[in-house]
């Protein structure tokens, strides 16, 4: 149970839970499998998403390759024992429901509110104490060690981590109000 | 019921209209999001024989009339939707994790699932051994990361209740230890129990200042000093200035002309000054590095006693910080600021009162800056702290650029990325560079500027004063003026420290918050009272039913079941992760299995003196660390008493003699960070040789040799095979080869024993797991024309 994580790398202490790579020789996994709408078909099924490539259907996953450069390119499609199925290049080749389909499924799995007002910001013992504004309602959570914990995903682009694991993000410190932002400049 | 989170009533009350009563209920949770993942909330309950999932939105509305916050807010409740599920026909409860949000899932029994099923074939390939849950999948709910914990407890116990079984509440469980106590709300951080409501600063202290008690007397003194310092400072003006032109220039009085005798008494207060100043200085330093000295060596050791799960959980880089700058903060805080900040009080009230003695119209005029000075004071303290802060993250940045580059230099030279690292250090030094200049900018404008302010309050003084010795009003004279003058003037530091003075309690409080929580962390690993101490510890070790994960929730080892007899060698095989070196560390005691039981000499470990525990027991690992000091000091560690003769005994059993006698300093010859470095296969051969001196009942072997080269760990294998002589041995390997000696092996995937049998056993397994592994590594090997 709960193995379904993927991508949240070097966290743990000793590398347990790996994805395995049994099964499978070099030579297999060196080759790239890039699915387009030819090859593969995207299907919901009791609200989860399915793909059928070859004869094959089963549960996809979907994974950014590179989530902080290409939010809709290089997505890795896996399967429930967390092994590539293949690469969508760019979600623009799929039309219709299909790419809503995986957009709606990308969403989902970096899901993170959009900070559009900082509240407050209190450090404490090691800790900060936030309240923000985001498009969802207030919130309120708390960082550890503030400033490992702020992502920067480009040049204003700032992603808050919080102590749940909670994604929070910043898509541009330089729009935000000169209130809010002088109390995140320290940490960045 | 076991209401996981709270359940507001109005939730209660709706559930009740539908016609299930409260009673009924076993399990109950919140989740915050709705299937879309939209803000919503959504309550799970289940009974003996339905899942109910009611999603809407909670509104709280403050009850009228109470203003404490401790009262429970009035509820009201909107339901969007209501759905069912009969729960005995559900299995798989799990939460699926995003990366922020996640999902409850089941899967609804197949017809033919009814019993608890077995798996219709055996494992095949031995790559699925998990049973397949085949029924459809259906989505409970979705939440954040809020609620994670929640929801896998939901998970857990609704698994419960799906298979008939009843249900007790792992303590474990309970969210009530998951709030603060005091107001009720949830830890922000539950492996940190410190709620920022209630955290009061008050107490912290008291309970530090009990640690002072020890320094009395040179506290006592410190303040004596103190005060005897601030005695002489307000009375040498006063004899310097009003006295001397009052009474000794201008007077009439006795002292009239006693021109001597006021020079000896400035003379006088001068050398008094002086001693008390050096005094004060003496029992500061010596006060000083005491109690920090003392701290640091309390903060070590309450680290050092901690189990290994609080290191892995924490960067060396904030311990060290802790051991050291935190110790600082404390004594600077205790010693210097708060003896300090009494004499400043004391300092500050006597020249009030003065002031207003020498002439109260005057004072209240000259005080009126006074309150604005105090006020700038605070808020640039605030900015020029930030302005340091600023520095010191530029700083760090460009030291740990540094350190990353200089340590890289063979990948920088290979990679030809000189110039662009030219480039990366211009960008931080310049960083460097500009907050720097900002902050020595703002220092040398903001406070002189700041220091006219109050100098104005002088020349209000300077006019009003001069204007009364002109007109004689109140009888004011000179000296008086002189010695106001005087006075007035040493008003502004007291004041400057005060400003300070809140942001030195936030670092102190800081600093000892941290201090207590590792003094108040309990290790995981403890010795129970009354440990077994046997003098001879048998050699066996057994292995039953033992489950174990580092996070709740992903389990690394899943019931895993073995016994080595006494002087046999297992051989562990399995991939990467697949939880090998979990079970060492699980032996060794470094973490504690979750269930099941480990024996060793047929004493679980949890009932084993520690000390009787690690005497007995010795790794080699893949990663040996060397202490900084001599080879001779490294192999001692395990035997600080070790004679000579043994430690070359070990040495020369661990092939590591000969290498250690074409060093110039042979044992003596220093290593470790910053001195000699050894290669690889010396690093290891050094440890064996440690190993060997500690003689211990049971080796295990962590994948010793999977870093080296056929050659050396050839050597390195001949060392092992004499160190292993006689002793149980747990040999964890990556390469087969290395296991031909095992007298049993098994392989670990995913947390469980998959095969077990001597090596003819599981080769002989058509399909086997280690038949396929064995296979692939002897094609590789052949290819790269080795061959076993």
């Amino acid at each position: 149970m709960g193995q379904m994580r993927f991508g949240d790398r070097g966290h743990r202490p000793d590398g347990h839970g790996r994805p395995p790579e049994q099964h499978r020789s070099l030579a297999e996994i060196s080759v790239t499998v890039w699915l387009t709408p030819e090859n593969t078909e995207f299907f919901i099924k009791n609200n989860f998403l399915y793909i059928k490539y070859g004869e094959k259907e089963q549960r996809a996953f979907l994974c950014r390759q590179f989530p902080f450069e290409l939010q809709w390119e290089f997505i890795s499609v896996l399967d429930e024992e967390q092994q590539e199925i293949g690469i969508i290049r760019n979600v623009e080749l799929f039309e219709g429901p299909m790419r809503q389909m995986i957009v709606d499924e990308l969403n989902r799995r970096y899901y993170s509110p959009v900070i559009e007002r900082i509240i407050s910001v209190k450090e404490r013992y090691g800790f900060s104490y936030w309240k923000v504004q985001t498009a969802e309602g207030e919130v309120s959570f708390t960082l550890h060690d503030t400033y490992r914990s702020m992502v920067r995903a480009g040049e204003t682009r700032v992603i808050l981590v919080d102590v749940n694991g909670n994604r929070f993000e910043i898509p541009d410190t330089g729009a935000l109000d000169r209130k809010s932002y002088k109390k995140i400049e320290l940490y960045l | 019921m076991f209401e996981i989170d709270r359940i507001p009533d109005a939730v209660m009350r709706a559930l009740t209209e539908r016609g299930i009563d409260e009673s009924a209920i076993l399990l109950a949770a919140h989740a915050d999001r709705t299937l879309e993942l939209t803000v919503g909330d959504v309550y799970l309950f289940a009974t003996s024989d339905a899942l109910i999932l009611m999603s809407g939105i909670v509104t709280l509305v403050k009850q009228e009339g109470k203003k404490t916050k401790a009262l429970p807010l009035n509820s009201i409740w909107s339901e969007h939707a209501f759905d069912t599920y009969p729960i005995r026909e559900l299995n798989g409860f799990r939460v699926e994790e995003l990366l922020s949000a996640g999902r409850l899932t089941a899967r609804r029994k197949l017809a033919d699932e009814e019993t608890p099923s077995t798996p219709s074939e055996p494992p095949k390939n031995g790559g699925e051994p998990e049973k397949r849950e085949r029924g459809e999948l259906i989505l409970l709910a979705c939440f954040t990361n809020f609620c994670k914990e929640s929801m896998s407890l939901f998970a857990k116990y609704a698994k419960k209740i799906a298979e008939g079984e009843s249900f007790e509440v792992d303590p474990k469980d309970d969210p009530t230890a998951k709030q603060c106590p005091k107001c009720g709300l949830r830890y922000p951080d539950l492996n940190r129990r410190v709620c920022p409501h209630c955290m009061e600063k008050g107490k912290l202290f008291r309970r530090f200042s009990v640690f002072l008690v020890r320094y009395r007397t040179q506290l006592i003194l410190t303040v004596l000093s103190l005060i005897f310092l601030t005695a002489m400072s307000i009375l040498a003006p006063f004899l310097s200035s009003g006295f001397f032109y009052d009474e000794v220039i201008y007077g009439t009085g006795q002292f009239a002309g006693e021109l001597i005798l006021v020079l000896g008494l400035i003379i006088g207060t001068a050398i008094l000054k002086m001693f008390s100043t050096m005094i004060n200085n003496y029992v500061t330093s010596y006060a000083a590095a005491k109690v920090g000295y003392d701290l640091k060596k309390t903060t070590f050791a309450a680290i050092e006693r901690l189990s290994l799960s609080f290191f892995t959980g924490r960067q060396t880089g904030g311990l060290m910080t802790q051991v050291n700058e935190d110790a600082n903060t404390i004594y600077n805080f205790f010693c210097n600021s708060v003896p300090y900040l009494l004499i400043n009080i004391v300092q500050v009230v006597i020249l009030v009162v003065l002031l207003f003695v020498i002439q109260p119209l005057l004072a209240f005029l000259s005080l009126v800056t006074v309150p604005i000075f105090f006020l700038l004071v605070r808020k640039l303290f605030h900015h020029e702290r930030m302005l340091h802060a600023k520095r010191y993250s530029n700083s760090r940045q460009m030291n740990s650029f540094l350190s990353d580059v200089f340590s890289g230099m063979r990948v920088v030279k290979a990679f030809a990325g000189e110039r662009a690292e030219i480039g990366r250090f211009t960008v931080r030094n310049r960083n460097l560079a500009d907050s720097e200049k900002t902050l020595s900018l703002f220092t040398n404008y903001a406070w002189p500027a700041l220091y006219q302010i109050l100098h104005l309050g002088n020349i209000i003084v300077w006019g009003v004063g001069g204007w009364m010795v002109i007109t004689g009003y109140g009888g004011m004279s000179y000296g008086m003026l002189l010695t106001y003058i005087a006075y007035m003037n040493m008003i502004s530091s007291p004041l400057e420290f005060f400003a300070s003075f809140s942001d030195q309690i936030a670092d102190c409080s800081n600093a000892l918050q941290r201090l207590f929580e590792i003094m108040d962390a309990q290790p995981d690993v403890s010795e129970k009272e009354n440990p077994e101490r046997p003098v001879q510890l048998g050699g066996s070790v057994e292995f039953e039913h033992v489950s174990f994960s580092y996070q709740k929730g992903k389990k690394i080892i899943d019931d895993v079941s073995f016994d080595v007899p006494d002087g046999k060698i297992l051989g562990i095989v399995g991939h990467t992760g697949a939880g090998k070196s979990t079970l060492a560390n699980l032996l060794m005691r470094l973490y504690d299995a979750e269930e099941g039981e480990i024996r060793v000499g047929g004493y679980p470990v949890k009932d084993l003196e520690l000390a009787t525990l690690y005497r007995n027991i010795a790794i080699v690992s893949q990663e040996t660390y060397l202490f900084i000091g001599s080879i001779l000091d490294n192999i001692r560690y395990a035997r600080p008493d070790a004679s000579f003769e043994e430690v070359v005994r070990a040495a020369k059993c661990a092939g590591a003699h000969d290498f250690i006698m074409k060093l110039p300093d042979a044992y003596d010859t220093r290593i470790g960070f910053g001195y000699k470095d050894l290669s690889g296969g010396e690093r290891q051969r050094v440890s064996i040789a440690r190993a060997i001196l500690k003689n211990p009942k049971i080796l295990i072997l962590d994948e010793a040799t999977a870093a080296m080269d056929t050659g050396t760990e050839r050597r390195i294998q001949e060392a092992l095979a004499e160190l292993i002589k006689g002793k149980t041995t747990i040999m964890i390997a990556h390469r087969l080869s290395t296991l031909r000696d095992a007298d049993e092996l098994i392989v670990i995937e995913h947390g469980k024993v998959a095969e077990r049998g001597t090596h003819k056993e599981l080769l002989a397994r058509e399909d086997g797991i280690y038949k396929k592994l064995f296979t692939l590594q002897a094609e590789a090997l052949k290819s790269a024309g080795i061959s076993e």
